[in-house]
């Protein structure tokens, strides 16, 4: 089994800003999952074959929930987004899904077992919340554009 | 009804018994120092039954742990039996509203910082009450306060 720290998801919270920061997804989330939201059609002809349309997926995940944080770069993001009610590519940005293995040795670094960026379109849905701090949970929408890339697990971002 | 507690925070309970003998003894009402368990024939302590306890416990996904806790405790005034009553009751009920921050005659206290990612969230008190008279003529007036904090970690 792998331990659920080992699956780190970072979103990049400069929105195509000249170079990346990468933000790791996590913080207050007892859990998190991509619903992939599979695209499958079933048919049954008369003459009982049956035949699997799969015209792709869906992908998209909730933060929630996500505690802003005054000197959080993505709190930031999402304050101008959800205050200027921003929409398209001023929500566009990029996310890393990476596993990882455990270190070798105690204090290590993880190694990287594989690691893909894809296109996304990060969309606050309330801002707000109740005595427990400010919240402004999002709803990642995944764009496609998915491709493996190397990542360094030291800097939290993608080698060149 | 008092919640169960998960488990008890270990370390917690030193750090926590530190802080609430600070600020106890930082009460500006205060004529004598609140020693911890040590009690004379008259006077003042606090006690504390149970150690820190952790209410409730929530990792995320990245083994980052918060912990809800509460260091209970008790102020404790032994006096005659046959002193004014009054006078236990209105120091420690004055004592119980400066720790929660409730209006008093003295500045709000400043809770202490404590050691490692532990913060004190909330004081909570119930009313003080006496208990039965001792053999040898005192009694005891109890105040139960509650320091309510947050502990983080990473697993």
């Amino acid at each position: 089994m792998i331990e659920r720290k080992y699956l780190a998801h970072f979103l990049d919270a400069s929105f195509g800003g000249t170079s990346a920061n990468y933000v790791r997804l996590g913080k207050d989330l007892e859990e998190y999952n991509e619903d992939l939201s599979p695209d499958v059609e079933t048919s049954k002809n008369i003459l009982g074959e049956t035949s699997v349309r799969h015209n792709g997926y869906d992908v998209s995940a909730d933060v929630e929930p996500y505690y802003a944080d005054y000197s959080d770069a993505l709190s930031t993001k999402l304050f101008e987004i959800a205050n200027g009610r921003k929409t398209g590519d001023a929500c566009k940005t990029t996310m890393v899904d990476v596993l990882m293995s455990a270190p070798a040795t105690e204090g290590g670094t993880p190694t990287v077992v594989w690691a893909y960026k894809e296109d996304v379109y990060v969309i606050p849905t309330s801002v707000g919340g109740d005595t427990s701090g400010v919240q402004i949970p999002f709803t990642i929408h995944k764009a496609g554009n998915r491709v493996s890339v190397t990542w360094d697990p030291t800097t939290n971002s993608i080698s060149a | 009804m008092a919640d169960e507690p998960k488990k008890y925070d270990a370390t917690g309970t030193d750090i926590l018994k530190e802080a609430a003998s600070a600020l106890l003894n930082s009460y500006p009402g205060l004529t004598e120092s609140i020693p911890f368990e040590d009690l004379a024939e008259y006077g003042l302590t606090f006690s504390a039954d149970n150690g820190a306890l952790v209410l409730t416990e929530r990792r995320d996904i990245t083994d980052y742990v918060r912990q809800e806790c509460q260091f209970p405790f008790f102020v404790v005034m032994r006096m005659s039996a046959n002193a004014a009553k009054d006078k236990a009751y209105s120091f420690l009920d004055g004592l119980g509203k400066w720790l929660c921050m409730e209006p008093t005659d003295y500045d709000k206290p400043e809770y202490p910082a404590l050691s490692g990612n532990r913060k004190i969230t909330r004081i909570t008190r119930q009313n003080p009450y006496g208990t039965a008279p001792n053999q040898d003529g005192t009694q005891d007036w109890l105040l139960p306060v509650t320091i309510n904090y947050r502990n983080e970690f990473q697993l």
